[in-house]
Parts: C-alpha cells; sequence; structure tokens
C-alpha cells in the first residue's frame, strides 16, 4: 500500500490522507480521478522528492508516501 | 546637453492632442523651477511600445545623460501607467524607471495597488520629474492641476504614519479617493535598496527607486480625484466580464493565490532542494515556514484596484507571545520573496520572526528582495572572518536583523553597508573578494528566493533580463511542471517551438524565455499583473487575444497577435541598447560564480549546477532568436527600426 496526502482543494470529502495500491504515478493520478483539466496545476511529490517530468511512468513500491504539491513557482 | 534642453528637443516631437480616446497627458516636472509642461505620445509611439514600461523606456532613452551619475538631479524619475490600467480587471500596475543608483544599469520597477491607477483616472500616463528644488517637496496632483507642497510636515516619516498623515491632512482615503507614491527616510537618506511605497505594502522595490527619487528632494507624489475622461472607443465591459471569468476560473487563482497569497509558492521550493539558504550556500530549509503555517496569522487577504482575485495576504500576530505588541503587530504581506528572503537565506526559521520583519520593512520602505539579500551577503562575508561588523550577524540572529533594519534605513553603523546595497565593496566596506559570494547579475541582487542552478530556462532568464537578476522579467514558471511537460506538442504551442522536457536540460529553453520575456514586457506595457498574465503562474491565463481585443476596445488602435509580440520584442531592445550606453554587453549576461561553481547538494537533482560552456551555447541562441547581436545589442536593421521610432 501507497499513501497519499491531497491538498484540501482536492479532497472533495475525503479524509488528508488515504491509502491505496498502485504500480506506478499513472495509476494514482487515476484512481484519484483527478485525471482533470490541464489547469490543474499539481506536481506528485514521491517520498519528498518532486516529480517533474515522466510523472505517470514513476514505479511505486509499497511504503511509499505521495504528496501532492502546488506547481507554480512564480511571485 | 542638459536635462531641460533634452525636455524641450522632446517635447517638439510629441504631440500636442490627445491620439486616441482615453489617453493621458505625459507631464514633465521640473522640480527646481516649479515648471510644468504636457504633451501627448504620438501614436506611432503607442504602436511601437504602447505604454507603462515601454513608454517609459521610451522617454529615458531621450532623456538619459549616460555622463552624469544616477542620483544627479538630471536623471529624471519616471512614473508611467499601463495603456489598459484602471479599465481591464487585474490590470492595475503601473512603472517607474530611471538610471539605477543601486546597479547602475537600467532601473525599471513595477507596482500596483492605487497609485497607477489613480494616475490613469487623472488622465497622467506618464509623470517624468527632474531637478532638485531647495526644499523637499509633495507634488499635489488634482483635476488636472499640479501643486509644489513644501514636505517639512513630513519629513522623517515612515510608511504607517506617513500615510496615516496624509489621510489627515488631505482629507481622504487612499484608494478610494487618492493614489499616493511616497518615500520614507530610507528613501530621504538615499539607502540604495529603498523602493517607494505605493500603498501599506505595494512597492516599486527595485533598484533603489526611493533612493533616486530622494535625490530628486520629492517625498511623495499624491494623485487626487478622478477628473479623466475614459470613455472607450469602443464598448469594453463584455470583454472585461470574461477577462475577469477566465481569472477566476484559473486554478493557481481559485486554489492558491485567493486563499494564501504567493507564499504557497515556499513548500515547491523547498521540497525540490532548489530553496536558497544562507546566500545560497545551501538549498533546503525548514518545513514550518510552509503557507499552511501562515493560515493562524491571516486575518483575510486584499487585493489592488479592481482586481477580482485579491491575493496580498493580511497578517496579524496578536496573541503571539513571542512578539511586541506595537505597531509591527499587524500588517500587509508576506509575499514568498519576503519569505524566502528574510526565512531561509539568513537563517530564519520562525514564521512569527518572517511576519515582523516584513512589517518592519514595509514601514521602513526597504525592498525585501535586495535589503534581506544584502544581509544573507554581510552574513556570509562574516561567517568567513572577511568582515567585521559591529553587529553580531550570525545566520538566524533575529534580534540583530531586526536592530539592523533600522540602522539601515537611518545608515547608521554597519547598516550604512547595508544601505549601500550591492555597492558594498565599489564603496570600500568590503574588500573585492566578497564579491565572489554577491548573489547579483548586473548589480541586481536575486529576487525570487529560488536557486535556479537545477531550472536552467530560469537560469538563462536571470542571467538576460535587462534590469538585473529578477525573475519577474522572464521566468518560465511552467518548466517546473509536470503535466507541461509531459505533453510536448501543448509545450511548443506555449512558447512557439521545443523546449525540452527536463527542468535541467539546456535544449530549447532559450525559446520559452524569449516568449516569456515578451508577453512580461507587453503586461507591464498595458498594466497587467504579472501574477495573472499567461505563461507566469498558469497557462491559462489572459494573454495576447485578450490584451489586443481591450487595447482595440480601449483605444481603438487595432494590433495583431504577432504585433503585439513585437512590442514586446521592441520593449526588450530599447532596453538593452540603453544598458549598451551605460556600458553592459555580454560579459553581464551571466550568473553568479557560486552557480558555475558549486553544485546544489541535497534532493532529486542533487550535484546539479551550471555548466559553463552549455550555458554560454544556450545563451547564443537566445540571442539568436532576439534579433540580437554576439554581444547582446539589436541587429542593425532592428536597431534602425528601433531609433526610427525613438527618434523621429
Amino acid at each position: 500500500m501507497i499513501s497519499v496526502r491531497l491538498p484540501e482543494p482536492l479532497r472533495n470529502g475525503r479524509p488528508e490522507i488515504i491509502t491505496m495500491s498502485a504500480a506506478t504515478l499513472g495509476e494514482v493520478i487515476d484512481n484519484l480521478g483527478i485525471e482533470s483539466e490541464r489547469d490543474e496545476l499539481y506536481n506528485f511529490a514521491v517520498n519528498g522528492d518532486l516529480i517533474l517530468h515522466g510523472e505517470k511512468n514513476v514505479q511505486l513500491k509499497s511504503g511509499d508516501e505521495i504528496e501532492i504539491v502546488v506547481a507554480f513557482s512564480g511571485g | 546637453m542638459p536635462i531641460l534642453e533634452r525636455v524641450e528637443s522632446l517635447i517638439e516631437r510629441l504631440a500636442r492632442e490627445r491620439q486616441f480616446p482615453t489617453q493621458g497627458q505625459t507631464i514633465f516636472i521640473d522640480l527646481e523651477h516649479h515648471e510644468v509642461r504636457r504633451a501627448y505620445i504620438p501614436r506611432h509611439v503607442v504602436e511601437a511600445f504602447l505604454g507603462g514600461r515601454g513608454v517609459n523606456m521610451f522617454l529615458l532613452h531621450n532623456l538619459l545623460d549616460p555622463s552624469l551619475d544616477p542620483l544627479h538631479p538630471d536623471i529624471p524619475l519616471i512614473f508611467g501607467t499601463g495603456i489598459l490600467t484602471s479599465l481591464v480587471p487585474s490590470a492595475a500596475r503601473g512603472n517607474v524607471t530611471s538610471w539605477s543608483p543601486e546597479t547602475k544599469v537600467i532601473l525599471d520597477s513595477n507596482a500596483g495597488d492605487y497609485f497607477p491607477s489613480f494616475m490613469k483616472l487623472n488622465a497622467i500616463d506618464h509623470l517624468v520629474v527632474h531637478g532638485k528644488p531647495k526644499m523637499w517637496t509633495l507634488l499635489h496632483c488634482e483635476d488636472g492641476e499640479i501643486n509644489f507642497v513644501d514636505a517639512a510636515p513630513w519629513m522623517g516619516m515612515d510608511n504607517l504614519d506617513f500615510r496615516a498623515a496624509i489621510e489627515r491632512d488631505f482629507r481622504g482615503q487612499e484608494g478610494r479617493d487618492f493614489g499616493l507614491a511616497s518615500i520614507t527616510t530610507a528613501g530621504e537618506n538615499l539607502v540604495l535598496c529603498s523602493g517607494i511605497m505605493a500603498g501599506p505594502k505595494a512597492i516599486y522595490a527595485r533598484g533603489g527607486p526611493g533612493a533616486k527619487m530622494g535625490s530628486l528632494r520629492l517625498k511623495a507624489v499624491l494623485i487626487q480625484g478622478r477628473s479623466a475622461d475614459l470613455t472607450p472607443a469602443h464598448p469594453h465591459k463584455q470583454r472585461n466580464r470574461e477577462v475577469a471569468e477566465k481569472l477566476l476560473n484559473t486554478s493557481v487563482v481559485k486554489n492558491a493565490l485567493k486563499k494564501r497569497g504567493t507564499p504557497f509558492l515556499y513548500k515547491p521550493s523547498r521540497m525540490l532542494g532548489a530553496m536558497g539558504t544562507k546566500n545560497n550556500q545551501e538549498t533546503t530549509w525548514t518545513d514550518k515556514l510552509d503557507a499552511e503555517n501562515i493560515d493562524q496569522y491571516r486575518p483575510g487577504m486584499e487585493g489592488c484596484f479592481a482586481c477580482p482575485v485579491n491575493c496580498r495576504p493580511l497578517n496579524d500576530l496578536t496573541g503571539c507571545e513571542h512578539v511586541p505588541h506595537d505597531q509591527y503587530i499587524k500588517g500587509d504581506g508576506p509575499e514568498y520573496v519576503t519569505v524566502g528572503k528574510f526565512g531561509p537565506n539568513i537563517g530564519i526559521s520562525e514564521v512569527h520572526q518572517v511576519l515582523r520583519l516584513n512589517n518592519i520593512c514595509n514601514d521602513l520602505g526597504l525592498d525585501t528582495a535586495s535589503a534581506g539579500s544584502a544581509i544573507a551577503w554581510a552574513m556570509e562575508l562574516y561567517q568567513r572572518g572577511m568582515i567585521h561588523p559591529d553587529v553580531d550577524l550570525t545566520w538566524g540572529n533575529y534580534d540583530a536583523i531586526e536592530r539592523l533594519l533600522f540602522m539601515t534605513a537611518k545608515r547608521e553603523g554597519f547598516g550604512n553597508v547595508i544601505a549601500d546595497s550591492s555597492r558594498a565593496v565599489e564603496m570600500g566596506h568590503y574588500p573585492p573578494e566578497a564579491l565572489d559570494y554577491l548573489m547579483a547579475v548586473k548589480g541586481l541582487t536575486q529576487s525570487d528566493p529560488h536557486d535556479a542552478r537545477i531550472l536552467k530556462a530560469f537560469a538563462l532568464g536571470l542571467a538576460v533580463a535587462t534590469r538585473g537578476m529578477d525573475h519577474l522579467r522572464n521566468r518560465v514558471t511552467l518548466e517546473i511542471n509536470a503535466k507541461i511537460n509531459d505533453d510536448p506538442g501543448f509545450k511548443r504551442e506555449l512558447y512557439g517551438g521545443d523546449v525540452s522536457a527536463e527542468p535541467n536540460s539546456y535544449d530549447g529553453k532559450e525559446v520559452a524565455v524569449r516568449r516569456c520575456e515578451n508577453i512580461f514586457a507587453v503586461g507591464d506595457a498595458v498594466g497587467m499583473c504579472r501574477f495573472t498574465t499567461k505563461l507566469f503562474n498558469s497557462p491559462s491565463l489572459p494573454g495576447y487575444e485578450e490584451f489586443v481585443d481591450q487595447v482595440a476596445n480601449v483605444t481603438g488602435i487595432d494590433l495583431t497577435v504577432e504585433q503585439i509580440d513585437r512590442i514586446g520584442l521592441n520593449i526588450m531592445g530599447v532596453e538593452r541598447m540603453i544598458n549598451s550606453e551605460l556600458g553592459v554587453s555580454r560579459k553581464d549576461d551571466t550568473l553568479p560564480k557560486r552557480w558555475f561553481e558549486e553544485s546544489i547538494g541535497v534532493g532529486p537533482y542533487k550535484g546539479e549546477k551550471i555548466d559553463r560552456q552549455k550555458f554560454d551555447d544556450m545563451l547564443s541562441r537566445f540571442y539568436a532568436i532576439s534579433n540580437l547581436t554576439n554581444e547582446g545589442l539589436p541587429q542593425p536593421e532592428f536597431r534602425r527600426e528601433l531609433e526610427s521610432v525613438l527618434t523621429s
């Protein structure tokens, strides 16, 4: 199992941390139902490391912790 | 040629009548002789540079005498408002332009809040001030009249007291009745990292505009009333509604800017291992400064004139046992830049300390990017035993930092060194070797606290930005976005060419920087906020299509998307021509030594730094697609085109 920490705007009634089985980050995105319009600009961090490209193909293993963080970086 | 002759010569070439509906005057003010001259920018100049930053550069090019010093009273200070400012949602911005006393290259700084809108609401598109009066002056503009008011009653006041005094003395409320641009004691004392305050927090920050305004003994410009005829050429409100809807439906606005403001950006930089820490010796810092930890101190959000976003967080430390309950218990901000510069960059990890320093800087009129960077630079030199100041500059020494800010505004003790900002070596405060640790380009310390050794488009942008090391001129922010990186077709469409999906690759990054530099320059010319301009925080925000439509509706000037993009290139071109006059060349389009020689030590891109040869090749490619020579100047044909507008 892997755990996913959801930011508030993406919870939609779900708890902050949810668990699921998934072999890739692409499966996590599908399971979460946030494969959405391009404007939903969130990045994923796996065990604290931000993924900046090749997102869907990132391989996961049991115990991995995923966090969804805002992707923008201009302020 | 003296400034009076330059102004005379220029006015002869300007128009005497409005060139389009909603156009305001360009007003030349001789502070020494209390003389006011008025003209209009000719239509062919507007079609080449639009307004705001673009026309400011036209004016500076014509009025600058590079044989003088930036603080000489013959060097003008130019306020400009965007061509759409106050007329389109989120277009509330304007620029101030001059020759920077902090960097000795162009000074061009952008602010919002209310002052630029009140310029427009009073039919003033550009305000050119020069000369040094015997007495400090407050310029009071009301219903088209300019009054020279003796500023003696307000001298020595900082931002909080001054704004309160003006509301009392002129019987009005800022934002509702007037707009105000003013300096603090730091500006009066010619502190090079001081800005011009345009609100409680809004500041024309970069390049030392506060010092430049102080050199003209100009305490403030107060613009009161709403007397302009702003009837547009064509109805524009329906398109405005669409622009507002587009803004408010964008994810970054809905989920981040409206809720927390820019501090949400701290976390991704920290997690990437790219948060400038201890003068960029390190690149990650505590999660205690993540935006959600500021939530408890944020009572609400504020916004600029007629902007539906409201992205400016307020703060209130009432009840926090660690801070004195004085005038700094509440304030505006912080922005992400301030969190970074007064957090990790100087070794501070407590939210309440960052908020208090933010509130103090707002009152003292200090640019948090330059002041924070100057302190971080001093701290590293202290750490290395290269300097021996009268202040304990140990990383994270909060009490010393707070005291140092007040000393800086007054140029007292070691504050006099911080007040000289990036010029501390030139001024004889530090040994020449200290320059090895200065995180600056073209004399301007970095604005965004993000360490750009990983992101190569960001790095190139910082190197080529005409005003120095500042992200707001051309940052390819979306290179950090995985969904866009993983969609090459969409990315090609966004930037107009192939750009590598890998953030740390050099391939094609020049294409993205070129596209961003153009649209951001156009944004500054129309008066649109950077945060809500396409490509800065989202690919879905208003961009050229909306700008072209509203320029046509508001002014009657029809432009194509290609033409307005060319205006962005024109603005960059004239800025490079001015910088060339000031001695800038290819050697100055570079990065701090540390980024070439020291690697990132943490995170998924551990080991990353800037490769000199690959950077140089990328720079050459950038020049080539920017219609620039190998020295970074407009190609001869491009230069002739620009000169025909600048001098005709």
